[in-house]
């Protein structure tokens, strides 16, 4: 049972391997043949999770060889957490890909499509549970390039762009994460997060410079990568043009997982006591806060849907950093709760949105006029979605929001509380008036219900359902959160 | 403008890691902390835990062989990008 | 006064390997941020990369020590785990770099143009 976490990724690594070959030969269908991996992943992290339940976490060495020496992957709560979410939006994400890819992507390249998601789900899975600096580098790259080679899969020259950016950025991200992984094995000579997190406290009187330095490294290198705000310049161009099925990926689960790898640097390498010492956490506080206002202005300001939501991505994840940076477990949980809800508000959102580009092929937010009478089932989702971000009671943005709320109270700053209501209401004024001009605009043509194929329409619903659900019975679902919480603070 | 922005970033940016490296431990010295009881061990059990006489190949292929499996997975999701990116002709409409 | 700045130059000195790859990063850094030239930005994001492989291989080093392979006649040997990290890295680097340029050639095709103020310009014109 303890072989189960890494078996997910290497059963994802060997279908990417395999895939191109399936697809040469003609009658076997690569989309489905990839569900049935996607699903034996969520069942397997599904089994992890009752396996930590009943027997606690645990730590895998590949190999064999125990830490000084070797790797270690740490199957803690968090892990756990991370990898349900990624294996079950994945193959949620999976279904949509289906139907929908052949009219992204040039005829004859859906199978290199799934090869480059697999290859994405791997490197997502391993980056959750990695524990040694060094892992955390090489799966940052793998991640870092299947994700570039999802946008600019589209064949436009627009797509290419952006992918461009995107890929030149992140490599400075990288470029600043290895320093930094060298700078800390210069003075404590070890690789494995916790081995480090035991001599730093010593090497930090001898080397304050450069402790400080790799912390500022880690920070702004992954800080590109997850898109915190002033450096999220590339995330509006990536995530609106790339394939809907990439967007949903690379908003919902890619720039989390580096805010995740950020959480463990932060509080299982250098530790809460030095993160405290140093004014790092309200710079983080100050650039989540500006963050949550920016992203949302720049998203009202939008006319094109998908990116309206890509901002939206912007300021959702300044929420998730400014709960870690609250240094209070409430704020981790209620952050690491928004990992989760944002995940599955996100995808739904740019699905429903791929659905109606599906259809009709409108972007602009204006044409979307009376898109209710055309695709009721679709705006209903779109609707959940976007009550659930503005935070409605009922949905599950309520929740993470309130979680979040109480950890600035236990972390005595009122003041985010101020912010989180104030960015409610700014997302209220752009998500709401889609979903009233959907349902109560005046048509443009008469009433016609559009069919949509079953595999698009399913993960929309399905999602949906899953918002409502966690919006209704949190609890499950906080007191998985809060075990992740107590890894980072106990 | 642009060019004003980066020496802004990168100025600070120089005068941080030129203290840096005056602060870092010496180069060269064998008493640094990253030549630690790690490195001890993969040069004196190396042969017989793994078989080979060259360390940077025992712990490349046996102790973090893990990081080079990913490696070279790094090089087949490049050649699938590579490929996808030079086949997918972008339709020429300027 | 004196006698410190004395003292930080000639830590630099003796750190000089150090001093050159945080150099060499700045140097890739700055050509990343100013140059609109598509290549001359992966030629940077390369001197960047290659800044840092330079600065964790001198971590390994060590005065009159031989290559690690194990030989009866050798008494000390370098740090071989910086080696192992910096060979797996520069895999890592080829891979972006090749995605990197074939990108560019794409864009080249495209637009006719390797800059990225002008592509810019074409891709408004364009919408």
């Amino acid at each position: 049972m303890t072989h189960l976490p890494i078996i997910v990724v290497a059963l994802y690594l060997a279908t990417a391997f395999a895939l191109p070959l399936l697809g040469r030969v003609k009658k076997l269908h690569t989309g489905y043949f990839s569900l049935c991996i996607a699903t034996a992943g969520l069942v397997m992290s599904l089994l992890t999770l009752f396996y930590v339940a009943r027997e606690g976490t645990f730590s895998y060495f590949p190999g064999d060889w125990p830490p000084p020496v070797g790797i270690e992957l740490s199957v803690d709560w968090v892990t756990v957490l991370m990898h349900l979410t990624i294996n079950l939006i994945g193959l949620l994400v999976l279904f949509y890909c289906i139907e929908d890819l052949s009219s992204e992507v040039r005829p004859g390249h859906e199978t290199w499509y799934y090869t480059l998601f697999f290859l994405l789900m791997a490197s997502l899975n391993a980056l959750a549970m990695a524990f040694d600096m060094f892992t955390v580098f090489v799966f940052t790259e793998i991640c870092t390039l299947a994700a570039c080679a999802l946008v600019a899969i589209k064949p436009k020259a627009l797509c290419v762009e952006a992918a461009f950016k995107y890929l030149i950025l992140s490599t400075l991200g990288s470029g600043m994460l290895l320093l930094g992984t060298s700078l800390v094995y210069m003075v404590t000579g070890h690789l494995n997060m916790g081995l480090i997190g035991q001599l730093l406290p010593q090497a930090i009187d001898l080397y304050p410079l450069n402790i400080l330095i790799a912390l500022g490294l880690f920070i702004i290198g992954l800080g590109i990568k997850s898109a915190l705000f002033p450096l999220h310049t590339w995330l509006p161009d990536a995530h609106s043009s790339a394939p809907t099925p990439s967007s949903a990926l690379l908003s919902g689960l890619v720039v989390k997982l580096f805010i995740i790898v950020v959480g463990r640097i932060i509080f299982q390498v250098f530790g809460s006591e030095l993160f405290l010492m140093i004014p790092i956490p309200e710079v983080i506080l100050l650039f989540a806060t500006f963050g949550i206002f920016a992203g949302s202005l720049m998203a009202i300001a939008q006319t094109d849907i998908k990116r309206m939501l890509a901002y939206s991505s912007v300021a959702q994840v300044c929420y998730i950093y400014m709960g870690m940076a609250l240094v209070s477990q409430t704020g981790i949980q209620g952050g690491l709760l928004h990992v989760f809800n944002h995940a599955v508000m996100k995808s739904l959102l740019f699905l429903a949105a791929g659905a109606f580009i599906y259809k009709t092929g409108i972007r602009k937010i204006e044409d979307l006029v009376g898109i209710g009478y055309r695709m009721p089932l679709t705006m209903a989702a779109f609707s959940v979605g976007a009550l659930s971000m503005v935070g409605i009671p009922g949905f599950s943005g309520f929740i993470s929001k309130l979680t979040l709320a109480f950890g600035a109270l236990e972390a005595e700053s009122p003041f985010f509380v101020v912010v989180i209501i104030i960015s409610s209401l700014l997302n209220a004024v752009y998500y709401l008036p889609i979903v009233l001009r959907g349902f109560f605009g005046r048509p443009a043509t008469e009433f016609q219900w559009d069919k949509l194929p079953l595999l698009i329409i399913a993960p929309v619903l399905a999602l949906a359902v899953i918002n409502i659900f966690f919006g209704i019975f949190p609890g499950s679902l906080q007191e998985l959160a809060r075990l992740a919480a107590e890894t980072w603070l106990p | 403008m642009r060019k004003v922005i980066a020496l802004l970033v990168v100025l600070p940016c120089l005068v941080a890691l030129i203290a840096l490296a005056a602060e870092l431990p010496a180069f060269g010295d064998a008493d640094n902390p990253a030549n630690n009881e790690v490195v001890e061990r993969y040069i004196r059990q190396g042969v017989e835990e793994t078989g080979a006489i060259n360390v940077v190949a025992e712990i490349l292929m046996d102790y973090r062989a893990y990081d080079t499996l990913i490696e070279t997975t790094v090089l087949f999701c490049a050649l699938v990008a590579v490929l996808l990116v030079l086949k997918g002709e972008v339709k020429k409409d300027a | 006064m004196f006698e410190t700045l004395i003292n930080i130059l000639s830590a630099l000195v003796s750190n000089m390997h150090y001093l050159t790859a945080m150099l060499l990063f700045l140097i890739g850094f700055h050509t990343m941020l100013t140059h609109s030239n598509l290549i001359k930005k992966i030629i940077g994001m390369n001197i960047m990369e290659t800044s840092v492989f330079l600065f964790f291989i001198s971590i390994g080093y060590v005065h009159n020590a031989s290559a690690p392979i194990l030989d009866d006649r050798v008494a000390a040997y370098v740090n071989p785990l910086p080696s192992a990290l910096i060979l797996t890295g520069i895999v890592v680097a080829v891979s972006l770099t090749a995605f990197s340029l074939a990108m560019v050639v794409m864009l080249y095709k495209h637009y006719g143009t390797i800059c990225s103020d002008q592509i810019m310009r074409l891709r408004e014109e364009e919408q």
